[in-house]
């Protein structure tokens, strides 16, 4: 009796588990950078040819043609790109490609603690430091 | 070893059955003026824009941007088959799944709403109504059969049908319990009547349905029309013509029926233009209660072309009109009591003749007028007759008794 309630309970978990809540939307762009809202009281309106997305957490505008896709997640996604303000940053064709006034010092580090050049930079994650703030940008 | 594994088989098909498609907890809303489509968090897919901007692509539903005034979320279940229409003064607001878009051509002019399912829609589709119009209306034509919610819908059209229905399948009506809903014609028009299906009904649902047919009939169904056991209330409050206009057959299986103000028959089931239908022109009642007011001159309370069966439920008839009659059987009558259901006909009839002395339109008035034959096998039968020149039963055929409680005369040609 208790082996059969035991895996009735387990059937029950595994099915129960599979109801999964998408609880943010994700925006990728074709520059790779990735940015999660959640879901609750998001709102996008099609304006011309700007995609504007107005959520609890934040407000965020792309340009269709550099928008690559959205989805639905059940986690915010772990690659941002430095949006939240003035600050962009993304690597392209293996060269990091950023809006930070010239001159600006940066520092680029593999995901193991190596620092490596700006340019040449192959796929992987890579982490961005610039006046004392660190980024995580995806190389395709 | 083995006992575990029966378990674990129950657990996967109880949860299979209680976990369908309704498993994802977030839709996406993509609102197109009164219209939006959903679509599931999981059916969603890598959603994308076209490069020059102009349709967005949600799984394999492609909608126009120029069309989308804003793009939400919610948490709703979400049901495939299934479309919301709810009225309001503001005019129609529809909800469609996204994989129906490409397969229906939706119309909506403020409260006028019309659905076309397309050939290749082969699934059934569920419509639920809901909200209040004083100028709407529901049209749905199709090829494959359809279910239809009635969810407390208060519709009045003024210049046509409230529900017209054109799809000659089979649609399953539904009245969710506790609810009313209340569906009004407009007067002077050239539909049929005021809740029209083209194909056959089956009725159920505990809640009710209030109907005014001011143009024609209150409800009609070019063919049958079943009333399931579970089937709450019809009140028609008023017709220019019949109360129910049922071609082909009509099956009470429960519920209960009452009439007022109908200008024609309350109930009247004709044969089809195709002869050879199945139970042409036939009535089975099995249970359920019909309360029959028969007030109008040279009307019936329940008429049909064919042969009348009843084998349970309660008839009552109010016959006071001139020349009416409570039942009118185009061919042969049993009423019998094979079930524990209770077989019961009580009538009062007061009317007298109609048209008295005219060689072609006098007509007396009877509680029950047969054709053909009548078996009386089981059941109670109380009928007064008190109209001058008025009789409870009248047969032109044979009558047969075989059992049941019977306290009136019948006239018949062959006792």
């Amino acid at each position: 009796m208790k082996n059969v309630l035991l895996t009735l309970l387990c059937a029950f978990g595994i099915f129960t588990a599979s109801a999964q809540n998408f609880d943010y939307l994700t925006f990728r762009t074709n520059a790779g950078m990735e940015y999660s809202l959640p879901v609750d009281g998001l709102k996008i309106v099609i304006n011309g040819d700007k995609l504007q997305v107005s959520s609890t957490a934040q407000d965020l505008t792309f340009a269709i043609d550099e928008l690559g896709c959205f989805f639905f997640a059940t986690e915010p996604t772990a690659i941002q790109s430095a949006t939240a303000d003035d600050v962009q940053v993304s690597i392209v064709n293996g060269k990091l490609q950023t809006n930070a006034p010239a001159g600006t010092p940066i520092r680029v580090f593999t995901l193991d603690g190596r620092e490596v050049p700006t340019t040449g930079l192959g796929a992987g994650i890579y982490v961005i430091k610039m006046n004392n703030r660190t980024f995580k940008t995806l190389a395709r | 070893m083995k006992r575990s594994l029966l378990s674990l088989a129950a657990a996967l098909l109880l949860t299979g059955a209680a976990l369908p498609e309704q498993a994802t907890a977030q839709r996406l809303r993509v609102h197109c003026g009164p219209t939006t489509f959903v679509t599931s968090a999981e059916k969603a897919g890598q959603m994308s824009i076209s490069a020059d901007g102009s349709l967005l692509q949600l799984g394999e539903t492609t909608i126009a941007t120029t069309q989308i005034d804003s793009i939400t979320v919610d948490r709703e279940a979400y049901n495939p088959l299934a479309i919301a229409v709810n009225y309001s003064k503001a005019g129609a607001r529809l909800t469609v799944p996204c994989h129906l878009k490409d397969k229906l051509t939706i119309t909506v002019d403020a409260g006028k709403v019309g659905f076309l399912q397309a050939t290749d829609l082969q699934e059934e589709v569920t419509y639920t109504l809901s909200g209040t119009s004083a100028n709407g209306s529901f049209a749905m034509d199709g090829e494959y059969k359809a279910a239809l919610v009635l969810n407390g819908l208060t519709l009045t059209n003024t210049a046509g049908p409230a529900i017209d229905i054109a799809n000659g399948k089979r649609i399953n009506v539904t009245l969710p319990a506790g609810t009313t809903t209340t569906l009004t014609d407009g007067a002077g028009g050239l539909h049929k009547a005021c809740f029209f299906i083209n194909g056959h009904a089956e009725f159920d649902g505990a809640g009710t349905l209030v109907l005014t047919g001011n143009t024609k009939h209150a409800y009609a169904s070019d063919e049958y029309t079943q009333f399931k056991p579970t089937f709450g209330q019809m009140q028609v409050a008023k017709a220019a013509s019949d109360g129910l206009h049922i071609e082909q057959y009509l099956q009470v299986q429960g519920g209960t029926f009452t009439f007022a103000n109908i200008a024609g028959d309350n109930v009247d089931v004709s044969i089809t233009k195709t002869p050879t239908d199945t139970l042409n022109g036939q009535v089975f009642i099995e249970g359920g209660t019909l309360t029959l007011n028969v007030a109008s001159d040279d009307t019936k309370g329940m008429k049909c072309d064919s042969a009348m069966t009843i084998t349970g439920g309660t008839i009552k008839a109010t016959v006071s009109g001139l020349g009416t009659k409570g039942i009118s059987v185009g061919t042969d009558l049993l009423i019998a009591q094979p079930t524990t259901t209770a077989t019961l006909i009580d009538m009062a009839v007061t009317g007298t003749t109609y048209m008295p002395g005219d060689a072609l339109l006098e007509s007396k008035c009877r509680g029950i007028k047969v054709k053909g034959d009548f078996t009386f096998d089981g059941g109670t039968i109380k009928i007064s007759a008190t109209g001058t020149k008025s009789k409870a039963i009248s047969v032109d055929g044979d009558y047969t008794y075989k059992s049941g409680s019977i306290n009136c005369a019948v006239s018949a040609a062959n006792m």
